[in-house]
């Protein structure tokens, strides 16, 4: 049986947000590289802010109090070998 | 930095129309972004309809990893799409035409990580075409530019542009003022 903390799940989905957030970076300066901070522009950057920040908040305030240290098993003989449940 | 800057804007240089797209060719984008946005949320409703024990299961929801994975996997999605949207966005609202009684300068947006800028003076300018086509086009008056040069870059093409019958007639003004202009020079 392999088994692995929580909190390895939590780090892959920082890495993702890591990722996300550079593209929402690079969004951003070719706005302001193209001087093209306009009131449409500055609507669609709030909108997309203000979700990211709802869906984060959001996000934290239903696993808050789940505790990351727990083990996840991965991988178990156990899921091949015989199940008895199923011959009855 | 502002536009004059972003151009190098010269003294005698007046900035006479920017021309994007027309706003309402963004809307397909927003309605394509609003029903992935909605996937999870119709996917939940589906897993309570079809299965109403494991959906309210309280030991489920509240103390299983599946649950805990969903969540980061429902949100980390939901941020994947709009950040995707953001950069359609992007894409879309920095394809524009900034036009000067000197010249005009087209930038085109690829994707997030390419831009192509071009320019050419007015009195270059050979032939311009404009053309509206489609229902939408009718409707919105928005359609396409396409300007031919004598310069380094032979054509300009503008899309999904508001008036582009105005823009083919003001191009063409201008172009004739800034010939005037150059040949009295000469």
């Amino acid at each position: 049986m392999a088994t692995i903390p929580l909190y390895i799940f939590l780090f892959i989905f920082f890495g993702a947000l890591l990722i996300l957030s550079i593209f929402y970076i690079i969004g951003i300066s070719h706005l302001i590289a193209t001087a093209n901070l306009t009131f449409a522009s500055f609507i669609i950057t709030l909108a997309v802010s203000t979700f990211i920040g709802v869906s984060l908040y959001g996000t934290w305030n239903i696993l808050r109090d789940t505790n990351w240290q727990r083990p996840v098993k991965i991988f178990d003989m156990a899921w091949f070998g015989n199940n008895n449940q199923f011959s009855e | 930095m502002n536009i004059n800057s972003f151009i190098h804007k010269k003294q005698y240089e007046k900035i006479v129309r920017v021309a994007r797209r027309h706003p309402i060719t963004f809307v397909k984008i927003i309605i394509f972004f609003i029903l992935l946005l909605a996937i999870p949320f119709i996917l939940f409703r589906l897993g309570e309809q079809l299965f109403p024990n494991l959906m309210h299961d309280e030991h489920l929801i509240n103390d299983t990893i599946f649950f805990i994975l969903f969540i980061l996997a429902g949100c980390a999605y939901l941020l994947s799409v709009i950040i995707f949207f953001y950069a359609f966005f992007i894409d879309f609202y920095l394809d524009e035409m900034i036009i000067t009684n000197d010249r005009m300068v087209d930038m085109e947006q690829n994707g997030l990580l390419a831009r192509t800028v071009a320019e050419a003076d007015l009195y270059l300018i050979q032939d311009v075409t404009s053309e509206i086509k489609g229902l939408f086009g009718s409707i919105f008056k928005y359609g396409k530019v396409s300007i031919q040069t004598a310069g380094a870059v032979p054509k300009f093409v503008i899309e999904d542009v508001p008036d582009p019958h105005g823009l083919r007639k003001l191009l063409l003004d201008l172009a004739s003022e800034d010939k005037k202009f150059h040949a009295g020079q000469k």
